[in-house]
């Protein structure tokens, strides 16, 4: 039998390239074709929601019962949520009228707000102790009206369904591996940008808000300052990685823009430390 | 998604580079002093032993090697299988594994006095099935049949 | 008993056919295998405790396909071939089958 040895040259199988090569070229790309399908997505969902009128976002979120009627609870619940009411009246904007505002309570120790599309505002109980003043709790009323002037619980909805069905078309429906991570991961640091040009966008037109009502900008760092003091702030995640701006940057920014710093800071009403030693018990 | 989790994911990623590479390089290293120690002794895919081997003794022999792929491979591919084309880090893998799985047939021939192992075969198979779709580890198995001359 | 995966064997008549015989087996990984796996799985490299296995299932498929051939009286097995696959999670099935037959 005649056998040759000889030596089959390396490389015709596998490839020379640096496996690094490969590794930076796919995330670039994949995160590149993410980030801006993501945000034309979410430019376009923002830039078509904002044509919708108000009057139709408040009847599609209407409430089904009436809260400020408010049978349920106990009286100092029901006269905290008729203040809150009456509070966010004051800080209205006259200028943009057919929003529709219906603030109500949540028992909560955590110093919290939020809006609803529809302009349903929630405030925690522990957002009520952790502010002193009127004026302090009308910065963070009027921030969560701001967004609502703003349109953001409606567009984060829209943006939110059209981003979330895009990335099921990219990645596939399950949801699981790797890649479905990488692009989910890539695809919400997107978003958190938008989410902090809103609270920007929120915290400027909610000084506003306050300004007009009260003539100065006194008390309206009260809830930041509060929740800076919190045990939690010092796990807060970095602020790329974050919904909201930085504490410090907000505070810098309400600083920055406030005037008359000085004016008069009108104290809470009484019911509020009743309700909290309600809640307490 | 914190800080925990990137800085997880990171780990796991240059784990799985830097320990990948540095065995793929040993490995490669091996494969190729090892071939180049048994490169006289022959294989073949044929099924008819060549006539010269008027009468031998036929014993089968295998050698088979279960790998698995790191993490920063798996999540190259799971990158690659978003876009298509060529998985070239899978190819070094396999092409590692198949090797690898040949040279220890060809040493069990070769400890048995074998001369040459006919009809050759190659088989690869992905023994995690389920798991999320991935290539967990594959196995592969060579066979052949040594023909080793008869003593007297 | 000679087993080969070739057609004939060098210098050998086939005297009689016996057909197929074929043996299987189905192995599952344990726990600590598994563990050992799992880590494998961010480092990557030989799994041997698998390759082991695999080889150790792929031995048994092979004696139960040796025990029919030497049931039906023959000495050899002919172009044998393997194979495997994965039939449930954690779970592979080795199998082996060829042709019995006596050799002069």
């Amino acid at each position: 039998m005649d056998y040759e040895p000889k030596i089959i040259p390396e490389g015709i199988n596998t490839s020379r390239e640096h496996p690094l090569r490969e590794f930076f070229l796919l995330v670039g790309g994949i995160s590149l074709v993410v980030v801006l399908l993501v945000s034309v997505l979410a430019a376009s969902a923002d830039f078509l929601l904002g044509y919708i009128p108000v009057e139709k976002e408040n009847q599609w979120f209407a409430q089904r019962h009436d809260s400020s009627a408010g049978d349920t609870g106990p009286a100092a619940e029901r006269e905290v949520e008729a203040y809150l009411q009456q509070l966010s009246n004051r800080l209205r904007d006259p200028a943009r009228p057919g929003f529709r505002f219906d603030l109500s309570l949540l028992e909560n120790p955590a110093p919290n707000a939020f809006v609803l599309p529809g302009g349903h505002i929630v405030v925690t109980s522990g957002l009520l102790d952790a502010v002193e003043s009127e004026n302090g709790l009308a910065m963070v009323v009027a921030h969560e009206m701001a967004h609502q002037y703003h349109r953001h619980p409606l567009r984060s909805l829209g943006r939110g369904v059209v981003i979330a069905l895009a990335l099921v078309a990219i990645s596939g429906a399950d949801g699981s591996g790797l890649a479905q991570q990488f692009v989910g991961g890539t695809a919400v640091l997107t978003q958190l940008g938008y989410s902090r040009e809103q609270e920007r966008e929120a915290d400027a037109t909610g000084l506003e808000l306050l300004l007009r009502q009260y003539g100065h900008s006194g008390g309206a760092v009260e809830f930041f300052a509060a929740v800076r003091e919190l045990p939690l702030a010092d796990d807060e995640p970095p602020v790329f990685l974050s919904t909201h701006p930085g504490i410090d940057e907000r505070i810098d920014m309400l600083q920055a823009h406030a005037r008359h710093n000085d004016g008069p800071i009108t104290p809470l009403p009484a019911v509020i430390g009743e309700y909290l030693a309600q809640v307490e018990q | 998604m914190s800080w925990i989790e990137i800085a997880v994911f990171l780990v796991l990623l240059a784990l799985g580079y830097f320990f990948g590479r540095y065995a793929e390089r040993s490995h490669y290293r091996s494969i190729l002093w090892r071939e180049q120690e048994s490169l006289g002794f022959p294989l073949l895919t044929l099924r008819t032993p060549p006539s010269s081997l008027a009468r031998c003794d036929a014993s089968l022999v295998a050698g088979n090697v279960v790998v698995s792929v790191d993490y920063f491979k798996r999540f190259l591919a799971a990158l690659r299988a978003l876009v298509g084309g060529r998985l070239k880090s899978y190819e070094s893998l396999l092409d590692r594994a198949r090797r690898e799985a040949v040279l220890r047939m060809k040493e069990q021939a070769m400890d048995r006095g074998a001369v040459v192992v006919m009809g050759v075969r190659i088989e690869t198979a992905s023994i995690s099935k389920g798991k999320g779709q991935a290539i967990g580890s594959i196995e592969v198995l060579a066979y052949g049949t040594a023909i080793v001359p008869s003593r007297g | 008993m000679i087993i080969t995966n070739l057609e004939t064997v060098p210098g050998r008549r086939i005297a009689r056919h016996f057909g197929l015989v074929q043996g299987n087996t189905i192995r599952a990984k344990h726990v600590g295998r598994d563990i050992m796996a799992g880590l494998k799985n961010i480092f990557g490299g030989e799994l041997r405790g698998y390759t082991e296995l695999l080889a150790e299932a792929r031995q048994e498929a092979t004696d139960r396909m040796v025990a029919q051939a030497e049931a039906l009286g023959a000495n050899a097995i002919l172009n044998v071939r393997f194979s495997t696959s994965s039939v449930t999670q954690g779970a592979a099935e080795l199998y082996a089958y060829g042709t019995a037959v006596t050799l002069e």
